[in-house]
């Protein structure tokens, strides 16, 4: 079979193998190539898109929709984790298509096998529309229409089943022994995409789980009832079991079967050529069991996986969509399940081929152009290197009757799953307490990020009971924080509303009001008060948390002794020291009972210009120069804060008489 | 086809005689049962003919409504030569699918669609790529012995073939005993074909002789009771080509 000229694009545009070898001399192109493909609005398919995203973050989007034959079909599967930019920005494409490319079942009798893809389809009427009862999520409506004798009929049936369903414990990281220290703990999720067909006795369940991690489990189940009748019920013991009581003296038998089901995965991982690598394991030294060596091989051509040895494993690699720890994205296969090894189509685990278009079916393929060919014929047609690899997956499911299978016959399972490996620099629902264990990390504690695990709250220091009031003092915890790799400092902003509270600094110009206490004023009447504490450290990425907010009342203001007024009125202390010294030292200290006194005080001798100091834990110092003659008037002003009232105190200079000067001042 | 014969061909549905089988199907306007239950919210599009004119199209990826499916379909049809012949041997080739092709170029905007048809004057299947951005057929190819799931017209031809058979089948005698009533139209069972190739995947000599299944197109049949009980019917397949009814048991055959 010569190229596809309809294959995609990407096949087209890049058509050469990569060596392993120049792997390495890709990075200058990857920031073009991992572009993701298409973070465009939608996916072109319109009432078919699905967009999701999980309750942990991660989120998938696809197109899905039933074939008449094949039944379920997902086309342009796209993933996003919950870690978002920290690992791309976007969609990054994972699957061109994923569907049931055959569903071949043959009794053990050989009497009978039936190929319920080819022969009789999934879609169409065999469609079974969604219930409460089989669908737990939403439901998507499917169009459908055929003819029926000359006439074209329709409906619109609820088709699709759309369920986000927990997959039990995501991950679990306990710091220190016997649940000492901090646990990291999540339920994992996933978004299970499901239809219901039943062909004749038997119904499937085709489902298809995308989870928060990135994996997709394709799943079959199969239900409805056992296989009826004379042919299905034979006396030979040794094709069956017996399922039910004798009937005039004659045990009959259920018979065993095989559901050999064919899976067509068309890889799309980025943008790009891709690569098939396969894993072997060897075993060198039977003095060390234990040892194992690894060796990658690209299989740069189709083939098909016959016998393998149970630690071969595949992985489909786009060696030039890196993820940010420098690794090439891939997949694994991972197949566990058991498949049919009678049989030439069904014996292979897996077998890769290109994505040619007329290759739609494993066997019995219905397309003309390839009319009637299996996954054997294509790899044997297939000339090109491998660059825009299909798996062909096997998953079969060897059904012995059992007395318990008869009606409705349990649902019984066979699945696959394809599985992220180095997609991502970490797992997909990283927190941000584990953001920074990439590499050598192990074995260090705490947390990455400033994490807050109860908000910080605010206290109303009102002495009577009510709301509190303009005048209030309230005071605000920093909250509850998990232990971090580095001790964490906090900052608290004061909000009104959600904004920022501004006032005028001693410097004249706005500033955000901050620290641990905040005395309510008028301004606040009506208005939600809140502190939003941030918590940061070096190498920690800081985080944030806000309180509840507190409502201050529009009615009288609190009456409390040393709050009757908007603020407190500080003391002023100068003490001149220096003696007979030409320029003598002037401190300042400024105390209030709210707590530390900051801000300014400014210094005016005689009426100049003066100067301004800061306080330092209520103190300023600041040297004078003495007048020639008489005295001269210093003045000291605080020029109030947030807490306290701007307060002025004065002492005089003398020219000449040392001495030293205690006023209290003053003047408000 | 031309649009004139389609309607020739409609109305030859109201009773359309098959070899030397008659066998009745609903008259246009109604859809054909098949069988007991299940088909109901099934209803006419429009009015069940094929569109004359293009409809307004969808996104190139999406559903295909059923506008766009019937008047693809009627392109698709305008491929068969004048010999061609349904199952019910009108005019036109038997319609047994039509859905988005395979393998989608998520970059190509055209609005492209698969029709499977089959005419069973030549036994060939023919496969037709119909672009109905560009409204025209690109794509037509013509195989022998490529065997697609079968339309309801074909389910209910062989059924009336299986009811027919001569000497009559077990699976009769079997819903007598079940019913104490005879089995004379599909109504009363649900009925579920499949095509049918000697052998299939299992690559069994013994399933691959005695039978022209594969050049001819040959459905089996699967018939339930409306308790859900299952008749019978492993032991024949029913071949539309030839119209005669395939003892798989002794390679036989059954006379109408």
């Amino acid at each position: 079979m010569g190229p596809d000229p309809g294959r995609r694009r990407r096949h087209a545009l890049l058509p050469t193998l990569l060596l392993s070898s120049l792997v390495v001399a890709i990075p200058t192109t990857v920031s073009a190539a991992e572009t993701p493909a298409s973070n465009s609005d939608d996916l072109g398919c319109g009432s078919a898109e699905v967009t999701r995203t999980l309750a942990t973050g991660s989120a998938w989007r696809m197109c899905a929709r039933i074939h008449p034959f094949k039944g379920l079909v997902l086309e342009d599967v796209q993933f996003r984790p919950a870690t978002g930019d920290r690992e791309y920005a976007g969609w990054m494409p994972v699957l061109d298509s994923l569907y049931l490319a055959q569903l071949n079942v043959p009794y053990d009798t050989a009497t009978a096998a039936f190929n319920d893809i080819t022969s009789y389809g999934f879609g169409d009427d065999q469609l079974l529309s969604q219930t409460s009862e089989t669908c737990g999520g939403e439901t998507m409506d499917v169009e459908q229409s055929f003819m029926r004798g000359s006439v074209l009929v329709e409906r619109t049936v609820p088709g699709i089943c759309l369920d986000e369903v927990g997959t039990g414990l995501g991950w679990h990281s306990q710091e220190g022994y016997a649940n000492s220290g901090d646990a990291y703990e999540q339920r994992g999720s996933g978004l299970e995409v499901s239809s219901l067909s039943k062909v004749s006795w038997y119904e499937y369940q085709q489902t298809i789980t995308l989870s928060d991690q990135g994996t997709v489990t394709v799943g079959l189940g199969a239900t409805g009832d056992l296989a009826p009748g004379q042919l299905f019920f034979p006396t030979d013991p040794t094709v069956g079991w017996p399922v039910g009581p004798a009937a005039d003296g004659e045990q009959r038998h259920g018979a065993s079967h095989w559901h050999n089901a064919t899976y067509r995965v068309d890889f799309g991982i980025g943008t790009g050529p891709q690569q098939v690598e396969q894993w072997d394991y060897e075993q060198p030294n039977p003095g060390k069991p234990a040892l194992l060596r690894g060796t990658g091989t690209v299989r740069d051509r189709a083939f098909t996986a016959a016998d393998p040895d149970p630690t071969t494993w595949w992985r489909v690699v786009n060696p030039t969509s890196l993820n940010p720890d420098g690794h090439p994205r891939s997949y694994e296969i991972v197949n566990d399940a058991t498949t049919d090894p009678y049989l030439p189509l069904t014996r292979p685990v897996v077998s890769f081929t290109n994505d040619h278009s007329c290759q739609e079916y494993a066997s019995m393929n219905l397309n003309a152009e390839c009319p009637g060919a299996s996954v054997a014929d294509y790899v044997a047609a297939e000339t090109d290197p491998l660059t825009d690899p299909v798996a062909w997956v096997n998953v079969g499911f060897h059904h012995v009757d059992r007395d318990e299978d008869q009606s409705p016959m349990p649902v019984h399972w066979q699945s696959f799953s394809l599985v992220p490996r180095d997609f991502l620099a970490q797992q997909a629902t990283t927190p941000r307490e584990r953001s920074c264990d990439n590499g050598m990390t192990l074995g260090r504690t705490g947390s990455c990020a400033a994490i807050n695990t109860s908000p910080p709250t605010i206290t109303a220091e009102a002495p009577s009971a009510g709301p509190p009031a303009p005048g209030t003092l309230l005071t605000a915890t920093t909250g509850s924080w998990r232990h971090a790799r580095a001790p964490l400092t906090y900052l608290s902003l004061w909000l009104r509303d959600g904004q920022p509270i501004v006032t005028v600094g001693p410097d004249g110009l706005p500033a955000a009001v901050t620290g641990a206490r905040y005395l309510a004023t008028e301004l606040d009447s009506g208005h939600a008060i809140s502190v939003q504490v941030t918590a940061s450290a070096t190498g920690v990425t800081p985080g944030s948390a806000t309180s509840a907010p507190v409502t201050i009342s529009s009615d009288q203001p609190a009456s409390a002794p040393g709050t009757t007024t908007a603020r407190a009125r500080p003391t002023l202390r100068l003490h001149l020291t220096g003696g007979r010294a030409d320029r003598p030292r002037l401190r300042i200290v400024v105390r209030g009972g709210l707590g530390p006194v900051t801000g300014r005080v400014r210094i005016q001798t005689d009426g100049d210009r003066g100067v301004a100091r800061r306080l330092g834990q209520g103190r300023a110092t600041v040297t004078l120069r003495r007048p020639h003659a008489g005295r001269a008037r210093v003045v000291v002003r605080f020029l109030g804060s947030q807490l306290y009232l701007e307060t002025t105190a004065t002492v005089w200079l003398p020219a000449r008489a040392p001495r030293s000067a205690l006023l209290e001042g003053g003047t408000p | 086809m031309s649009p004139r014969r389609i309607v020739v061909a409609a109305g030859l549905l109201a009773v359309a005689i098959c070899g030397p089988a008659a066998v009745l199907i609903a008259a246009p306007g109604a859809p054909a049962p098949m069988g007991l239950g299940g088909d109901e919210e099934f209803r006419l599009a429009g009015d069940g003919t094929l569109p004359q004119e293009r409809p307004a199209l969808r996104e190139h990826g999406a559903p295909l409504s059923s506008a766009e499916r019937g008047y693809a379909i009627r392109l698709a049809l305008q491929t068969l030569p004048d010999s061609a012949r349904d199952v019910l041997d009108a005019p036109g080739g038997e319609v047994l699918a039509a859905d988005l092709p395979g393998g989608r170029d998520p970059d190509d905007g055209r609005r492209l669609v698969q029709v499977s048809l089959y005419d069973y004057r030549a036994d060939r299947l023919q496969q037709v790529l119909v672009d109905l951005t560009a409204d025209r057929v690109t794509e037509d190819r013509t195989v022998s012995g490529l065997q697609l799931p079968p339309s309801a017209a074909e389910t209910e031809v062989a059924f009336d073939l299986a009811l027919k058979a001569w000497p009559a089948l077990p699976f009769l005698h079997e819903f007598l005993t079940s019913t104490d009533a005879p089995l004379l139209t599909m109504e009363q069972v649900h009925v579920v074909a499949g095509a049918w190739l000697p052998g299939g995947d299992v690559g069994d000599a013994e399933l691959s002789d005695a039978t022209g299944c594969g050049p001819d197109r040959c459905l089996q049949l699967l018939v339930a009771l409306p308790s859900g009980h299952y008749l019978d019917t492993g032991d024949f397949v029913v071949d539309l080509s030839t119209r005669t009814v395939l003892d798989l048991a002794d390679g036989g055959t059954h006379g109408p």
